[in-house]
């Protein structure tokens, strides 16, 4: 059987060929790149200064998009409706109106708030209002400020978070696996007890204990830091624990006796040989670790006991949803946990689909 | 009737991602009652195939094609529902597969695995059942039944569950037995006490069996008549006498000539000595848990073997699992010494230096000289690299040629050499079949152009006719590099047809050693009797 | 057999001891402690001056032993837990802290047993539905359906139960393990209905993290086990297919799901203890973080070990089940 085609077919091929005939890890694909881009982008897309309050506009619901008034009259500029607010003599409860007088008009890459991006100072934005117009497509918070906006900047907090903690644990992971599988002895002994160690302790409770060493008043980027640092020093034991596994099981394959035979190196077999074959199930339990990853940092924020503003977390955003009667009168707030969802589903979708696409016949690895 | 099976086009299609597959084209043939039918060919022949069409045990995704008439002891069961087919599996038909390994549930003993086909099809006491898995252990021919029973299957060694496998097939006194390759993975001797079973029981019980295999030698052996299957059709159908003496068939004939052939074999006697081992004794140390205890388990895979090569000579190694032929080889070329708690003591020599005691980076250089070629063309290749990467990395690290153009001019010259299109060499392995994947693995080896080649079962895990090609290939090249082999095989007719000199291995042990021919002709050790009766007798 | 279970229990003494070591010197890292705590509390209320709350922090200071080297303060908690079950004093409540660890863990245990129960035998059914019919409506289902539960944070569940029992159905079934009629009327099965009515949240919870979690893997496995040639086997005797997949599948299926359980265990525990947390349900998790928050040191390395010693001891049971269920582990 001769290859049929005349372009190569990598191994890099045949799995982007698995993976995309997988309409669910299309769809996570789809919703990974979305939350880079966000954070990316954050500033451009934002509407408003996340941090920025308004208190004329506090706990606003979201407003819809028109593009006919109430007269069917069309405008081509898109507007919303901007609120009176009332008081129920009844029940005492403040009340949202709409007031059919006020138009907000959405503006397409015009100017609005400043930020800086790649060292540059831009005011560019994808929409915004002008003068003193608002429109909250999520609502506002306690403070007035956009929930959209603040969704926005959280996803960068998030993303870049989750990287950080997955940069830590892969580099220790893949050390400390493949060292331990391919020397063995005694280093694999020592080291396997370090991991079930790291294993033993329940992950919950020590995360809790240690972010409770942070002092107080500590700057919020370096509880930022820390945080990232702490939630590596557990997790790091899984990974090194399938590179071990994976490791072990390539050693035997003929084709490293076959490098040794021509005279290569340890260093070379490890880095050409075992490194390339190992990566791709590292790529996968690293997409399947970040979903926790962001899920125990929103627990966390969400507890106040984890990104400290001004940094805007999802989590901490949730946490002043934590009274319940804010969650009945103004279930808004409740938002950013659809940007949680989204995430970790499409991380979730993602990764499933690349291990069904790297190793269509895989057994379940020994966790 | 004299027929107790009837097949009017079979025909089985495969619906795969990659569109519909044709399996089996339309085959017809009839197994008569009481005879041997050998259904005999390739991979991909659709052998396999067709045996599972018949007791029905097909993929989710294969289509069998309405048709087809299958008919069974004058009955139409290929319009039998699945209900009814369950009622004639396991005791009107049954089947023994390949892997004796995996064949056998893990979790559960031998007398439960046995008495479940008993019970499925008929009412026994649970006294009955024992005495009757003990009656089936003993027409198996199983040592000491009675322990057995309460045995499980990862106590009992790969014949011995063959014949539980058999057991259980015979259990209901079947009409017909399908055999799908059920010795190829178990050692020559085995085999033959497997086949010798399979017939005696056959006369007991006038069953007919339909023996898949790809082995002309068990084809002989065995069977009455014989089907040649290639590519989903069947070529030719006959006596096997017939068939083996006068093969009308283009293909048959084309299969039957890629047996390795004897030939005469020179090779000058008075050259230099290559390779000397001197006293060769390997020990591993396992660290074992015995009874809760850590204990070492001390095994001597090597046992005080001297041997001696001289240049462009062939020494053939031979020896079933476990003898030690593998690690012998290893050895020699320093590839043992890493894995941990080896012991290792005796010399080697390489011409004139003494290579067993130097260290990693002294033995550097004498990897250009000493190259190996391993079994499974499938596990030798890294999956990730590209053909030129893989054949270039002797290159770069046993002679450090820096030069991009030196190492691309001899990739390609030993590209040529060895029967693969140089264009093709940014291609990946799994793009490639077995057969050139060995060759792409033989490049790796002779680019460096290297004196000594050790040949571990380099076609074993080959199609009989690329065997033949490989098989010329490496007397293509010794003859023209005047290259060294260690050719190392379980299969007699391949070392004869190559080696010039012979060691018969058993545990470790050397049980004789010469020339080649005299061995052959007048073996001298019982064990070697075995060997070659297992390999060449031919019964009709 | 018995040897095999001494021996795994034998060695997880060590891991523990030096787990506890580690859990003792992380409790000591914050800067000041209890005493320090308690003075700026008094100082916030009681308005005492500088002077007398130097005082007052090491008279504390002395009472409680603060003012030891670190190990012996070490060496005296451990000697405490092994020998008496003593794990300090609770600086805040004034209580031993075993009195509240008797008071809170077992119910944890319990419900984590509980919730552990359903995951399993729920999540393992719906695995082999979902494997059965693969890549059919009701693997599909299933799939979505496991997605969802390891996605969707668990403290939001836990929020919008809350809010939906709280606001929505008015109920008075919040917070607390039980309403403050049946708080300190003896055990009875109205009392223990109404505790079910408080507390089944976070058993809806937990379960549904760790069910989507077996669910898949017992998927996974199931479709590896249908690959293998005793199935074949099994099938050539004349077996139908259901009978292959119960007899010969799914018990072989299980054996890598008890190895998992080492991760599916401590997943749950967690999501009963952010459930919790989240609902003010009185069981280990709040009492965890409150302690943390008051540097009740005692308290929180109490409750860390205790944790610890649960999910080894879980480990050890998983693999003493593997030993029974595998007789190629059993024998070696």
């Amino acid at each position: 059987m001769k290859a049929k085609n005349n372009i190569p077919n990598s191994y890099f091929s045949l799995v982007r060929k698995r993976f995309f005939a997988n309409r669910v890890g299309i769809l996570g694909l789809v919703f990974v790149f979305l939350l880079i881009f966000t954070a990316v982008f954050a500033d451009f897309l934002s509407p408003y200064n996340p941090a920025g309050r308004d208190s004329d506009r506090v706990f606003y619901p979201p407003q819809g998009i028109n593009f006919f008034d109430e007269d069917y009259n069309f405008s081509l500029r898109p507007f919303a409706y901007g609120f009176i607010e009332g008081f129920d003599p009844d029940t005492f409860e403040p009340t949202m109106e709409i007031d059919y007088s006020q138009k907000n008009y959405i503006y397409f890459f015009t100017r609005g708030w400043e930020y800086k991006f790649l060292g540059l100072n831009l005011d560019i934005h994808l929409f915004t209002t002008k003068d003193n117009s608002k429109i909250f497509l999520l609502g506002s918070d306690a403070y007035g400020r956009d929930m959209l906006s603040r969704v926005f900047k959280g996803s960068r907090v998030t993303l870049l978070f989750a990287l950080i903690v997955v940069s830590i644990t892969t580099v220790i992971g893949i050390l400390v696996g493949i060292s331990s599988g391919y020397f063995a002895g005694k280093f694999d002994i020592a080291t396997q007890r370090i991991t079930e160690l790291a294993l033993a302790f329940p992950e919950l409770p020590l995360y809790l204990s240690l972010v409770a060493i942070l002092p107080r008043q500590m700057d919020p980027f370096l509880v930022f830091i820390f945080m990232a640092f702490i939630l590596s020093s557990l997790k790091w034991a899984q990974l090194s624990r399938e590179v071990r596994g994976k490791t072990l099981s390539l050693r035997r394959l003929d084709y490293i006796k076959a490098a040794e035979a021509l005279g290569s190196n340890d260093m070379r077999i490890i880095v050409k040989h075992l490194l390339p074959n190992v990566t791709s199930h590292v790529i996968v339990s690293v997409s399947l670790l970040i979903p926790s990853v962001i899920l125990t940092e929103s627990f966390f924020s969400f507890l106040g006991l984890g990104i400290q503003s001004p940094f805007v977390s999802w989590g901490l955003q949730l946490n002043s949803a934590q009274d319940l009667r804010t969650i009945g009168s103004y279930p808004w707030v409740l938002s950013p946990v659809f940007a949680i969802l989204i995430s970790v589903l499409g991380f979730n979708a993602f990764g499933d689909a690349l291990r069904d696409a790297i190793d269509p016949y895989a057994t379940t690895t020994k966790k | 009737m004299n027929n107790l099976v009837e097949i009017e086009n079979l025909r089985v299609k495969f619906n795969t991602d990659s569109g519909e597959v044709n399996a089996v084209n339309g085959i017809s043939f009839n197994i008569k009652k009481g005879e041997t039918l050998a259904l005999v060919g390739e991979s991909g022949s659709g052998k396999s195939v067709t045996a599972r069409g018949i007791i029905r045990l097909l993929a989710n995704n294969a289509v069998l094609s309405k048709e087809t008439k299958i008919t069974f002891d004058g009955k139409n069961i290929n319009t039998y529902s699945e209900k009814e087919y369950q009622k004639i599996r396991g005791k009107k038909i049954s089947m023994i597969f390949q892997e004796p390994m995996s064949s056998l549930n893990p979790i559960y003993t031998i007398e439960n695995q046995i008495s479940e086909v008993l019970k499925i099809h008929d009412k026994y006491s649970d006294k009955k059942l024992k005495e009757k898995c003990l009656e089936l252990l003993k027409q198996v021919q199983i040592p000491e039944p009675e322990s057995r029973l309460s045995q499980y299957p990862h106590q009992l060694s790969g014949g011995q569950r063959q014949r539980i496998m058999i057991a259980i097939a015979i259990a209901n006194n079947p009409d017909l037995l399908i055999a799908d390759e059920p010795t190829t993975a178990l050692d020559v001797t085995v085999q033959t006490e497997i086949l010798k079973l399979l017939q005696s029981l056959q006369k007991k019980y006038q069953m007919s069996i339909l023996f898949i295999t790809h082995d002309l030698t068990i084809v002989r052996q065995i069977s009455d008549r014989v089907c040649v299957m290639y590519n989903g059709d069947i070529k030719e159908t006959g006596n096997t006498k017939e068939i083996f003496d006068n093969p009308q068939d283009d293909y048959t004939k084309h299969l039957l000539s890629s047996e390795p052939e004897e030939r005469e074999l020179f090779y000058d006697k008075n050259g230099k000595n290559i390779i000397t081992g001197k006293d060769l004794n390997i020990t591993f140390n396992t660290k074992v848990k015995v009874a809760g205890r850590n204990k070492t388990l001390s095994i001597k895979a090597v046992n005080n073997i001297s041997l001696n090569l001289q240049e462009g000579e062939t020494l053939g190694i031979v020896g079933e699992s476990g003898s030690g032929k593998t690690t012998l080889g290893q050895t020699l070329l320093r590839l043992i010494d890493r894995e941990s708690n080896t012991e290792i003591s005796g010399d080697i020599n390489f011409f004139d230096d003494k290579i067993d005691k130097l260290s990693r980076k002294q033995f550097k250089p004498f990897r250009n000289q000493m190259q190996i070629v391993f079994q499974d063309p499938y596990a030798s290749l890294n999956p990730r690299l590209s053909v030129k990467q893989i054949i270039e990395e002797g290159l770069i690290v046993a002679q450090n040629i820096k030069n991009k153009k030196e190492r691309l001019d001899k990739i390609e010259h030993i590209m040529n050499e060895v029967g693969l299109e140089p264009n093709s060499m940014q291609r990946f392995p799994h793009e490639f079949s077995g057969g050139q994947r060995q060759r792409i693995a033989i490049a790796r080896s002779f680019v460096l152009n290297p004196k000594f080649v050790l040949l571990d079962e380099p076609t074993s895990a080959l199609d009989l006719s690329i065997q033949k090609q490989i098989l010329e290939l490496l007397l293509q090249l010794q003859s023209n590099y005047k290259t060294t082999y260690i050719f190392i095989s379980h299969d007699l007719r391949v070392i004869r047809s190559i080696s010039h000199n012979l060691i018969v291995m058993k545990d470790g042990s050397i049980l004789e050693q010469g020339e080649a021919k005299n061995i052959l002709n007048n073996p001298q050790n019982d064990y070697t009797k075995n060997l070659i009766k297992s390999a060449f007798e031919i019964v009709y | 057999m018995l040897s095999f279970i001494i021996r795994r229990i034998l060695y997880s003494i060590p891991l523990l001891f030096i787990i506890s070591i580690l859990i003792f010197f992380i409790i000591q890292l914050p800067p000041g402690d209890y005493a320090t705590w308690y003075v700026s509390q008094t100082k916030a209320l009681a308005n005492i001056t500088q002077e007398q709350a130097i005082e007052l922090t090491i008279t504390l200071r002395e009472k409680y032993g603060l003012n030891d080297p670190i190990v012996f303060q070490y060496l005296n908690w451990i000697k405490n837990i092994i020998f008496y079950f003593d794990f300090g004093f609770s600086m805040h409540y004034n209580k031993p802290v075993s009195e509240m660890l008797a008071d809170r863990l077992p119910r944890t245990l319990i419900i984590a047993l509980i919730c552990h129960f359903f995951a399993t035998t729920i999540g393992v059914t719906i695995g082999i539905y979902a494997a059965k019919n693969q890549n059919k409506l009701g693997d599909n289902i299933a799939t979505i359906f496991a997605f969802l539960g390891m996605t969707i944070p668990r403290f939001f569940l836990a929020l919008l139960i809350m809010y939906w029992l709280a606001i929505v159905l008015n109920s008075d079934n919040t917070g607390s393990m039980y309403s403050p009629y049946y708080a300190v009327q003896p055990m009875s099965f109205a009392k223990l209905w109404n505790g079910i009515l408080h507390i089944w949240p976070i058993f809806a919870i937990a379960v549904l993290g760790g069910l989507a979690y077996n669910m898949r893997v017992m998927r996974g496995n199931l479709l590896d086990v249908m690959r293998m040639q005793y199935i074949e086997t099994a099938r050539a005797k004349g077996l139908s297919e259901n009978q292959t997949l119960y007899r010969h599948a799914v018990p072989n299926a299980l054996h890598p799901l008890v190895m998992f359980q080492g991760i599916a265990l401590p997943y749950m525990l967690m999501g009963e203890l952010e459930a919790a947390i989240v609902l003010s349900i009185p069981t280990a998790g709040p009492l965890l973080v409150e302690s943390i928050q008051r540097q009740d040191t005692y308290t929180t390395a109490a409750i860390l070990f205790c944790l610890t010693v649960i999910l080894v001891i879980g480990n050890i049971i998983a693999d003493i089940l593997l030993a029974v269920l595998d007789p190629r582990v059993r024998q070696n």
